[in-house]
C-alpha cells in the first residue's frame, strides 16, 4: 500500500469515528448488505485449473501446471493477491505477482481466471486517482463503473483512422505556432531532468478546459511527493473536472509500473471509441522501460542493448499505436498521446530516446541550456518538430507561423555569427532585432498557457515589426497591455479570429490599424519608445 | 522448476521400458524398498550426494550395495543410471509421479481425493460412478485426508481441481463480498 492509500484511508476512519450515529447506520447497512449477498450465494463445484508455486522472489513467482494458461491472463495466488502469466514455458509459468511477494510461498496453489488484465474505465473514473489496477487511492470512496477495459488491446488499423488534421491546442506559444500538437498525434516531449518536461505537460492539460477533452495524467515511477503536487496543481487550476490521474509511485512493485501507461490508455480508449477525445501523458516511459528491464531480466529473458530485453521497442510502440484519431464511421474519437523521455546529459541517442523518436509523430526537444538562459519553455525550435505539421493548425495560425519560423531561423544563423564582434550590416542588425523580440514573445509563464487568437495576435505583432521600437524587457509588459486593450477596445477582432479561423485582407488591415493605435498608447503609457 | 521435468522424464523412460503392469509393478516396489533403505542411512545419503566423491567410486558403492541386496535386473541399472546421472535425490519425487503416469499410460485417469475424514465405501462406490461418467474411461481414485477443507471434499486430476470443501466456498463468498 502506498502511503498517499493509508493517508486517505485514516481520514476515512476518522470521519466515520467522529459520526457516532452513521456509524450504527453504517454497521446495519453492512450487515443487510452482507445478509443479502449470502442468501443470493449460491454453492456449487467449482472447477478451477490450478498449479504450484515452485519459487517466488523479487516480485516473481514460477509456477508448476497451468498448462492453459493465456499470455498476460490474472493468475489467483492465495491472500488476495494477483499475478500476471508472462512468461510460458514448457513445464512451468513465469509470473509476475500485482502485489508483496511476502505474501506467497512456495507449494501455494494459484488458480486460472480466465481473464485478460482489465481495469475500470469509463466516465465515472473522471476527477479520481487510482493505481494501475484501478484501485482508488484519493481516499473518495470505490469507483463505481460497471464497464472495464481490457489493459492490452490491439490499436486500431489504418481503415477506421483519419489523418491527424484537429488541432489540440496546448497553450503555449512556442508549441501551438511552431510543433503544432493535433488529436490523435503522438508529439514526444524529450529532455534533461529540470527542463520544464512535466510543465508542459500540465499546462497543456489545464488549456483542456472547457475544450472536451478527457485528460489522463499517469504517472510512472515518481516520487509520491512529486504526484501529490502535480495533482495539487491540477485542482488548484480546476483541471480534475476533466482528468483522471493513474499513478505507479517509485514506491510500487515494478509489475504495476510496468502496467501503468496499459491501464492509462485503456481508461483514454474508452473514450476515444464513444466518440470523445482523450489525451494521454505519460510521464515518463524512460522509467517504464526500466521497469520492463527489471521484470525481463527478473524472468530471465535474455538481455539485448543496454539490458534491456529484446522487445523494449514493441513496449512502446504497441502502446503509442493505440493512439489515433477515428473516421467518422467509428464515431470520430480520438486519443492524443503526449510520452515523455528524460534524457541524460542531452544524449538523444540512447536506446529508449531513439526508439520512442521513432515511434512517435514528432518530438519538442527541451534543453537545460536555454532554460538556464531564461527561455522558458526552454524548447529548442531549431530541431523539434511536429512530423503532422501544418495540418494541425487553423489556417490563422499558419499565416504567422511560417514566417516566425523563417525569422527565427534566419537570427539563430546570425547569433553564431555575430558572437565574433563584427560590424553589422543594418539588415543583418534588424534581423537580430526582430529575433530577439520574437525570443522574447515565445517566453511564457508556468500555469499560464493562452487562448490562440491572443497567440496569434502576438506572434503577428513580432512578425510586422511592431514590436521593434521596444526594448527587450518591455516585451512583458507589452504583450500583457496589448490582451488588455485589445479585450477592452476592439473585442470583435479577437472574436473574429476565433471564430473565422483565418485572417482575411480586411482583417489584416483592421488588426494592423488596432495595433497601431495600440503602439501610440502604450508609448505614452511608458513614456517615450526606444531602449 | 527443472527438476519437475527432469522427474517426469526419468519416470516415463522407466514406465516405457516395463512391459507389463506386474514388472511395473515388482519394478515400482524394488525401488520403493531402495528408497527406504536410502533415507534410513544417513552415511549412505552424504557418500552418495556428496560432490567430493568421484562419480565412479559412487557407482562402485552402489554397485557393491546392488550385489547384497535383491535388487536386480532393470531397477538395479535405473539405479545405477541415477547415480551416474546424479539425480539420485530425485529418486522420491520419480516415485510419487509413478502411478500416475502410469494410469495415463493404460488410458486410466487419476484422482486424488481430498477429504476431511475418510470416506466409507458407498461413498467411494459413488464417487467412482459419477467420476466414471465424467471421464468415459476407467478411473482411480487415491484417497488423502485434508483437515484444511472444513467439511466436503476436493478431487484433484492433474492440474484441474474440482472444488466441492467449505473451505473453497468460504473463499469464494468472502471475494464476491469483497468484489461487491
Amino acid at each position: 500500500m502506498t502511503p498517499l492509500y493509508k493517508e486517505s484511508w485514516r481520514a476515512l476512519n476518522e470521519k466515520y469515528l467522529k459520526d457516532s450515529d452513521r456509524m450504527e447506520i453504517k454497521a446495519d447497512e453492512i450487515s443487510k448488505i452482507i445478509q443479502r449477498q449470502i442468501e443470493g450465494y449460491e454453492a456449487k463445484v467449482d472447477i478451477n485449473e490450478v498449479g504450484t508455486v515452485t519459487s517466488v522472489g523479487d516480485g516473481i513467482a514460477r509456477i508448476y501446471g497451468l498448462d492453459r494458461v493465456m499470455y498476460n491472463e490474472l493468475l489467483e495466488f492465495p491472500n488476495d493477491l494477483y499475478g500476471l502469466a508472462l512468461n510460458l514455458e514448457e513445464e512451468s509459468v513465469g509470473s509476475v505477482l500485482l502485489g508483496e511477494s511476502h505474501l506467497v510461498k512456495e507449494g501455494d496453489l494459484v488458480k486460472r481466471t480466465h481473464r485478460i488484465m482489465q481495469v475500470p474505465s469509463g466516465p465515472d473514473l473522471i476527477g479520481r486517482v487510482v493505481n494501475p489496477l484501478g484501485i482508488p487511492l484519493d481516499g473518495k470512496g470505490p469507483v463505481k463503473t460497471d464497464k472495464y477495459m481490457v489493459v492490452e488491446r490491439l490499436a486500431p488499423g489504418v481503415v477506421e483512422r483519419l489523418p491527424v488534421k484537429e488541432p489540440l491546442q496546448t497553450g503555449i506559444k512556442a508549441i501551438d505556432a511552431m510543433i503544432p500538437i493535433g488529436r490523435g498525434q503522438r508529439e514526444l516531449i524529450i529532455g534533461d531532468r529540470q527542463t520544464g518536461k512535466t510543465a508542459i505537460a500540465i499546462d497543456t492539460i489545464i488549456n483542456q478546459k472547457g475544450k472536451d477533452v478527457v485528460c489522463i495524467y499517469v504517472a510512472i515511477g515518481q516520487k509520491n511527493s512529486t504526484i501529490a503536487y502535480t495533482i495539487k496543481i491540477l485542482e488548484d487550476h480546476g483541471a480534475m473536472d476533466y482528468s483522471i490521474v493513474v499513478a505507479a509511485s517509485a514506491s510500487e512493485p515494478s509489475p504495476l509500473q510496468y502496467l501503468a501507461p496499459y491501464s492509462g490508455c485503456a481508461m483514454g480508449e474508452y473514450f476515444r471509441d464513444n466518440k470523445q477525445h482523450a489525451l494521454l501523458i505519460y510521464d515518463d516511459l524512460s522509467k517504464h522501460a526500466a521497469a520492463y528491464r527489471e521484470i525481463a531480466l527478473l524472468l530471465r529473458r535474455p538481455p539485448g542493448r543496454e539490458a534491456y530485453p529484446g522487445d523494449v521497442f514493441y513496449l512502446h510502440s504497441r502502446l503509442l499505436e493505440r493512439a489515433a484519431k477515428y473516421n467518422d464511421e467509428n464515431g470520430g474519437g480520438s486519443l492524443t498521446a503526449l510520452p515523455i523521455i528524460e534524457t541524460q546529459a542531452g544524449d538523444v541517442s540512447g536506446y529508449i530516446p531513439t526508439n520512442v523518436i521513432s515511434i512517435t509523430d514528432g518530438q519538442i526537444y527541451l534543453e537545460p541550456e536555454l532554460f538556464n538562459a531564461g527561455i522558458r519553455p526552454a524548447i529548442n525550435v531549431g530541431i523539434s518538430v511536429s512530423r503532422v505539421g501544418g495540418n494541425a493548425q487553423i489556417k490563422a495560425m499558419k499565416q504567422v507561423a511560417g514566417q516566425l519560423r523563417l525569422d527565427l531561423a534566419q537570427y539563430r544563423e546570425l547569433v553564431t555569427f555575430a558572437q565574433f564582434g563584427t560590424e553589422l550590416d543594418r539588415a543583418s542588425q534588424a534581423q537580430l532585432d526582430r529575433g530577439e523580440r520574437l525570443t522574447e514573445v515565445l517566453k511564457q509563464g508556468q500555469y499560464e498557457p493562452l487562448v490562440v487568437e491572443k497567440q496569434i495576435l502576438i506572434i503577428y505583432a513580432g512578425n510586422r515589426g511592431f514590436l521593434d521600437g521596444f526594448a527587450i524587457n518591455q516585451v512583458k509588459d507589452y504583450e500583457k497591455a496589448l490582451y488588455e486593450y485589445f479585450e477592452k477596445e476592439c473585442p470583435d477582432v479577437l472574436k473574429q479570429i476565433a471564430e473565422k479561423k483565418e485572417i482575411s485582407p480586411e482583417m489584416d488591415e483592421a488588426i494592423s490599424e488596432a495595433i497601431k493605435a495600440f503602439n501610440q498608447k502604450f508609448e505614452r503609457e511608458i513614456g517615450g519608445k526606444r531602449e | 522448476m527443472r527438476s519437475q521435468v527432469l522427474v517426469k522424464r526419468y519416470a516415463q523412460g522407466l514406465i516405457s521400458s516395463a512391459k507389463d503392469e506386474k514388472e511395473f509393478e515388482s519394478l515400482r516396489h524394488q525401488l520403493r524398498e531402495f528408497q527406504h533403505l536410502f533415507s534410513a542411512q544417513k552415511n549412505l545419503q552424504d557418500v552418495l550426494i556428496s560432490p567430493f566423491l568421484p562419480l565412479t567410486k559412487k557407482t562402485e558403492i552402489v554397485a557393491q550395495i546392488l550385489a547384497e541386496i535383491p535388487l536386480k535386473g532393470k531397477a538395479g541399472r535405473f539405479l545405477l543410471l541415477l547415480v551416474e546421472n546424479n539425480r539420485l535425490p530425485l529418486l522420491p519425487d520419480i516415485l510419487d509421479r509413478l502411478p500416475e503416469l502410469w494410469n495415463e499410460e493404460q488410458g486410466i485417469a487419476t484422482f486424488i481425493v481430498n477429504s476431511v475424514i475418510p470416506l466409507n465405501d458407498t461413498q467411494k462406490k459413488r464417487l467412482e460412478e459419477k467420476l466414471l461418467k465424467l471421464e468415459k474411461r476407467p478411473v482411480s481414485l487415491s484417497y488423502r485426508i485434508d483437515p484444511s477443507l472444513v467439511a466436503g471434499l476436493s478431487i484433484k486430476k492433474g492440474n484441474i481441481v474440482y472444488d466441492a470443501s467449505l473451505q473453497g466456498e468460504l473463499e469464494s463468498l468472502k471475494r464476491k463480498i469483497s468484489e461487491g
